[in-house]
């Protein structure tokens, strides 16, 4: 019997392919489901906060959620690119690896914005899904459709001195 | 009909504080209000008040209707990244709804499996014992801890 792999290795989530349709080929599992935080916090590299303002006003929001201050509101796609612009990400057109940037990718349904993805260094995109694990995935394509929508936005930042984020 | 009694929850706190507001908005009022309508009332908003030396008989209805739309909520809403979204499926609606007897089996199931129930627990108390800036983890322990110290909780 070989060394322990960890969950990663040897996990499929199949309420993740049951709702978003993605196929074993697609992803691994890279963490068990997690509750604290969600796929704008993961992009951004804070797994310590659930990043959504509620859809209320800060001041009327019930506590133990983050969103950063004087930014609109989750339910926005002005909200998500201004909470990466923040980050210091700008938009571009192109979503291919490029060993000098970092990459996000926005997808955005018939309600808003739904999921953020994230580009590491080998070309592939990571995602936190939901309240769910985190996935590694091998195309954008494969999260696109009735649960999460399209991509609609890619966004980088130069990798100063390395990735910020892997 | 069955009527099942099992664990009574008693809260054992003598008093909590009353809060009053206005019954009328006068962030509505024109200039053809008439003059008698414009005076403050106040009457107290009867949630947390009301939490106040109550028990709630734990029915086996209440609990099997409760474990329905729990587990409907879960498994309809755990790819959602969105909170509001989460929050106005239909199942945790409903949750809201049946109110106050609902509440020791809301903190039992955020100590078992901790998940979006802060919004439920605030819509029903009124409360939100949380302190500022705090991350989830944080906000669900200090609402496991106001449920321990009204007997909500064991």
């Amino acid at each position: 019997m070989g060394e322990k792999k960890g969950i990663a290795q040897i996990v499929r989530d199949l309420e993740l392919e049951e709702d978003t349709g993605l196929r074993e080929s697609d992803y691994e599992v890279k963490s068990p489901r997690d509750t604290t935080y969600n796929c704008i916090a993961f992009a951004v590299g804070d797994l310590t906060q659930f990043w959504d303002d509620l859809d209320s006003p800060a001041g009327m929001r019930v506590k133990g959620y983050y969103w950063p201050p004087g930014v609109p509101g989750t339910k926005t796609l002005a909200g998500w690119i201004k909470v990466f612009e923040l980050h210091g990400y700008t938009e571009t057109d192109d979503s291919s690896l490029d060993p000098e940037y970092e990459k996000i990718a926005i997808y955005v349904g018939s309600e808003g914005p739904e999921h953020v993805a994230r580009q590491k260094a080998s070309g592939a995109w990571v995602s936190k899904m939901g309240k769910g694990v985190d996935i590694e995935h091998f195309s954008l394509e494969c999260l696109e459709g009735d649960f999460y929508g399209k991509v609609v936005k890619i966004m980088r930042r130069k990798c100063q001195g390395g990735r910020v984020l892997e | 009909m069955q009527t099942h009694t099992t664990t009574p929850v008693k809260f054992n706190e003598s008093c909590l504080s009353q809060t009053l507001q206005p019954v009328y908005d006068f962030s509505q009022t024109t200039a053809s209000v008439p003059h008698d309508i414009l005076k403050i009332v106040l009457v107290p908003i009867e949630p947390a008040t009301d939490l106040l030396d109550k028990t709630y008989e734990r029915s086996i209805e209440v609990e099997q209707m409760f474990h329905n739309y729990v587990e409907i909520w879960r498994r309809q809403t755990r790819h959602l990244s969105s909170v509001a979204k989460m929050v106005s499926h239909p199942a945790y609606q409903a949750i809201v709804e049946m109110g106050e007897p609902v509440l020791p089996l809301l903190f039992e199931e955020l100590r078992e499996r901790p998940d979006h129930w802060l919004v439920a627990l605030h819509r029903i108390t009124k409360e939100d014992p949380a302190k500022r800036n705090s991350n989830f983890n944080d906000a669900v322990n200090a609402w496991l801890e106001w449920g321990r110290k009204r007997g909500l909780l064991k």
